[in-house]
């Protein structure tokens, strides 16, 4: 089930990680007063709920349970005109050159490596938030 | 962190001062009010003289509670410790302290107090300002266990891992590193001279400019650098060691370079292979070229290709001279009849004619007798060849070997390789293609020393050729590559007679080439011919009966004097084992490097949860204690789920090194076996359903548990996680022949016969995709050699879409008395 938080309507983050502590951490740095955080851990599932909220960021794990991986997801949300405009950001263990080409390949706006500096991260999604 | 709450409490403090010389008034509200728990304390005797609200709400006691304690009774150390503690900050000896408070709960806290002496109403008093540090204590506690794990991790692995500060000085290394580059940490550290002689080599044999060194090349470029290969020459070894090494650089939050991260694996071995194949590969083709040339001379040019053939061989093998001598009839002389000289070597081919046969008893008997001989260094040559070892002396040679030169079964000569100034070492399968040439030879001989008419010497070249291994051919340039001439040797290459591929009577030569691959021929050997190359071309062939085989082949384009193609020219030769041997090494190659970058990849998940959770803890103050516990609880589950997997590693290098996996073995019942993975079918029961019939539940076993458990834990968390949610897992126990055997069956996807192959392989994982199955992929093979080391069996069924049954058997601990018992 997926985990809606109330909050201001403003801008929405979609966080797609199926480890559930580093999902807690996300919730932890990215919480904020004018943000909606939307929380799922499998593929087929940030699908939907990305065709349903239209976020303004996804940040997406590569390797996730069940059928559909990160790119998989990515490839399918660029390809839909309702949720092409989401800014995806692949986040992943998968550091080498040719992760990070197959991430753009699938349609990512922008990569960032695990174990990430929770700045970076920060700043990238901002950057997607238009601050 | 520490320095800015430093900075903090002593600005605090320094603020009070000044509020205080203007007035007290002042100093008093800003006390009162301020958010930071505040003491005054009497400097001489200790006693509280003021609180301020956030103090009382921290300590838990009222303001007069509070002013009728002394420090004492807050601070844990004895009441003379604090006595000394307040003398220092009273004399302003120490302003800053790190103490344990104990609070009215009776709670003990880590405090840091910043105190300075005012003076108020004539009194001198200690002004103490008090932080809480418990938290920065208890992750800076954890921070360093985990450091610790990472250490001993670092440690074991079988990468050698150097890390750098950014003006390449290293900071840390492992043991392994320093195994691999052959210095110590002192040397590595710069405190110790290294040897002048060591450096780094390229592997076209060009030393490595300081500049180029993978640390150098990282701080230039901040980039990833990878699959450097590097030769160390080391002090201590004569021949280069090989690494495969990579560097990585890590930024601090500012992307300012910090530090540099080189890594290296020992690839000498797979290095020697190669060197070892490329060596083989230059020979053959030379023993292909002196075959080839031999089939176009004539009988009156035999005597050229002899020498010619002599000075190759001589120039390739790196002796000094290399000769033919042949026998007279009757065996009684013999006669230098070729000799090729290296450089500076005084040719002995004038001195040697007419020698007679029995002045070298020793090894003209072993010639005589078809044997080879061969001597690496003059040390070998046995007490009975004395006549031999005169005769070396007299000459300066070291080192020997000769093949005999057969012709039609008869010994005519032989064919022999000096070195004068150093031994020389041979390989068993240099010998055997020594040997090929002197066939070679003593056919060529004997074709030059026979009849010389057009007819005879054909036969004999046919004879020659049947000899050689592999097939010489000529042939048409067509699409059919028809075939005017083709050597026995043919038949024993594809399985074909040779007469029935002669103007494609049966068969086309292109028939015999894999379907694949004969486009690719054609056009290889057409470009070559536009440039009237020689051409090298490989290629898979069909042999008569249906095998595949790799054949090379090495050929040449014959003209007519008006410049028309007339023929192609060429000897085939079978490769199939070298091109398995390469695919073997390929193979192993790939799975290492799967290997490391899989652990790489694995350690990266536990790392973001440990590094995220602890920066956390270190930069967010207004976190609660309930979500301060939860953090330190992942930086700690996520600790141990690191050691497990580094376990597994460890084994896995016990297992590499030979070493077994020492296993302890004791009685245990069947039931109790079971017990220990109880813990984990709970944590499961919301996954799957689980079903346990277990047969003779008191039987003793004779097993390491520990062991056992961690068998069984692999089995039921693997059938858990190919298992879709909710489906049936089966778990058996039966007393059989063999001993005890235990299934575990689920109803999953299922594997094909070839996942089931390899499922016992190092570094194997069935779903190699994205999706998230987690692990390193060496669970079942450690599993393997838990159940083999106990003496039993393991094996898989598996069927796809229907579900896989794992089953070992253990050993009884009462076999024989039960036997007895029966009996």
């Amino acid at each position: 089930m997926p985990i809606v938080e109330k909050g201001g309507p403003v801008k929405k983050i979609l966080i797609v990680e199926d480890q559930l502590d580093i999902q807690k951490l996300l919730e932890k740095v990215l919480r904020a007063e004018d943000r909606q955080l939307l929380l799922t851990e499998r593929g087929e599932e940030a699908v939907e709920m990305a065709r349903q909220f239209i976020p303004d960021v996804i940040l997406l794990d590569v390797m996730l349970p069940g059928g559909m991986n990160g790119y998989e997801v990515a490839r399918t949300l660029k390809k839909d005109p309702v949720t092409v405009g989401c800014a995806i950001i692949i986040m992943t263990a998968k550091v080498q050159e040719e992760d990070k080409v197959e991430a753009f390949d699938a349609g990512a706006n922008d990569f960032i490596g695990k174990p990430f500096n929770m700045l970076d991260l920060k700043n990238k999604v901002e950057k997607f938030l238009g601050r | 962190m520490q320095r800015m709450d430093t900075l903090k409490g002593m600005t605090e403090c320094k603020r009070g001062e000044e509020l205080l010389r203007e007035t007290e008034g002042r100093f008093r509200k800003m006390f009162r009010n301020h958010h930071a728990c505040m003491l005054l304390i009497d400097s001489d005797c200790g006693r509280i003289d003021d609180a301020n609200t956030s103090a009382c709400n921290y300590y838990g006691y009222s303001l007069a509670q509070m002013k009728n304690m002394k420090i004492d009774d807050i601070n844990v150390l004895s009441p003379e410790e604090v006595d000394a503690a307040r003398q220092r900050a009273k004399d302003s000896n120490q302003n800053y302290f790190e103490f344990k408070h104990r609070l009215a709960s009776g709670k003990i806290r880590d405090v840091e107090v910043y105190s300075s002496s005012i003076v108020v109403q004539n009194k001198t008093l200690l002004f103490s300002v008090i932080h809480d540090i418990t938290t920065r204590k208890q992750a800076e506690k954890t921070l360093l266990e985990s450091e610790k794990s990472h250490r001993q991790l670092l440690e074991n692995v079988q990468v050698g891992i150097v890390s750098h500060a950014a003006d390449t000085r290293i900071l840390t290394s492992n043991t392994k590193a320093s195994e691999l580059l052959g210095l110590t940490d002192d040397q590595m550290r710069g405190k110790d001279t290294i040897d002048p002689a060591w450096c780094f080599f390229r592997e076209n044999g060009t030393i490595l400019p300081l500049e180029e060194y993978p640390v150098n090349q990282v701080i230039a470029s901040e980039k990833i650098l990878e699959n450097l290969i590097l030769g160390i020459n080391r002090a201590d070894k004569k021949d280069l060691v090989w690494v495969l090494c990579g560097a990585y650089p890590l930024f601090d939050e500012h992307n300012r370079l910090q530090r540099v991260v080189t890594h290296f694996i020992d690839i000498t071995d797979r290095k020697q292979k190669e060197q070892d194949i490329q060596y083989r590969e230059a020979f053959e083709t030379l023993i292909a070229e002196i075959s080839t040339r031999f089939v176009e001379l004539t009988p009156s040019e035999a005597v050229q290709g002899i020498d010619l053939a002599l000075k190759d061989l001589g120039d390739f093998a790196g002796v000094d001279r290399c000769y033919v001598f042949l026998f007279s009839t009757d065996n009684m002389h013999m006669d230098n009849t070729h000799e090729w000289c290296a450089e500076g070597i005084t040719p002995q081919k004038e001195n040697l004619q007419g020698f007679i046969v029995s002045d070298l008893p020793w090894a003209m008997d072993k010639i005589l007798n078809k044997q080879v001989f061969y001597v690496p260094s003059l040390a070998d040559l046995p007490p009975e060849a004395g006549a031999e070892k005169e005769h070396w002396e007299a000459q300066g040679i070291q080192s020997q070997i000769v093949v005999p030169i057969l012709s039609t079964g008869e010994v005519r000569g032989f064919l022999g390789f000096d070195v004068v100034g150093s031994e020389k070492q041979w390989e068993g399968r240099d010998i055997t293609l020594l040997q090929t040439v002197g066939h070679l030879l003593g056919n060529a001989i004997e074709h030059q020393q026979a009849d010389r008419a057009q007819k005879e010497s054909e036969r004999k070249l046919s004879t020659l050729m049947a000899n050689l291994p592999g097939m010489a051919y000529r042939c048409r340039n067509d699409r059919d590559w028809t075939m005017e001439f083709v050597s026995d040797g043919c038949h024993s290459l594809t399985g074909y007679l040779s007469e029935d591929l002669i103007e494609n009577r049966k068969h086309s030569f292109a028939d015999i080439i894999h379907p694949e691959d004969r486009e690719t021929v054609w056009q290889q050997i057409q470009i070559a011919l536009r440039e009237k190359g020689p051409f090298q071309v490989e290629y898979r062939i069909r042999t008569a009966a249906g095998e595949e085989r790799w054949a090379w082949d090495l050929g040449r384009s014959v003209y007519a004097e008006d410049g028309e193609l007339l023929a192609l020219e060429g000897f085939i030769t079978d490769i199939t084992e070298r091109k398995k041997a390469e695919e073997t090494l390929r193979e192993s190659d790939r799975m290492k490097s799967e290997f490391i970058k899989t652990v790489a990849h694995e350690f990266r998940t536990p790392l973001t949860s440990i590094q995220g959770f602890s920066g956390l803890l270190l930069t967010h103050d207004q976190l609660s204690p309930e979500e301060q516990r939860e953090s330190l609880r992942y930086i700690h589950e996520r600790s141990i789920g690191l050691a497990d997997m580094v376990a597994d590693i460890l084994d896995i290098a016990r297992i590499e090194a030979g070493k077994g996996l020492s296993l302890t073995l004791s009685p245990c019942t069947v039931i109790e076996t079971f017990r220990q993975v109880e813990p984990f079918l709970k944590t499961q029961a919301s996954r799957c359903r689980f079903e346990v019939t277990l047969a003779e539940e008191d039987l003793l076993l004779k097993i390491d548990k520990g062991k056992i458990c961690q068998v069984l834990e692999n089995l039921l968390s693997n059938a858990v996680k190919f298992s879709p949610e909710g489906s049936l897992v089966r778990i058996r126990g039966d007393l059989i022949e063999e001993g005890y055997r235990i299934s575990v069956a689920d109803q999953g996807m299922g594997m094909t016969p070839e996942q089931v192959a390899k499922v016992f392989d190092k570094f194997y994982r069935a779903d190699a995709s994205d999706t998230a199955v987690e692990g390193v992929g060496l669970g079942m093979h450690i599993v393997k050699h838990i159940v083999e080391d106990h003496g039993g069996k393991i094996w898989v069924e598996s069927e796809l879409g229907k579900g896989t049954t794992v089953s070992f058997t253990l050993p009884l601990a009462l076999r024989r008395a039960e036997e007895n018992a029966n009996s």
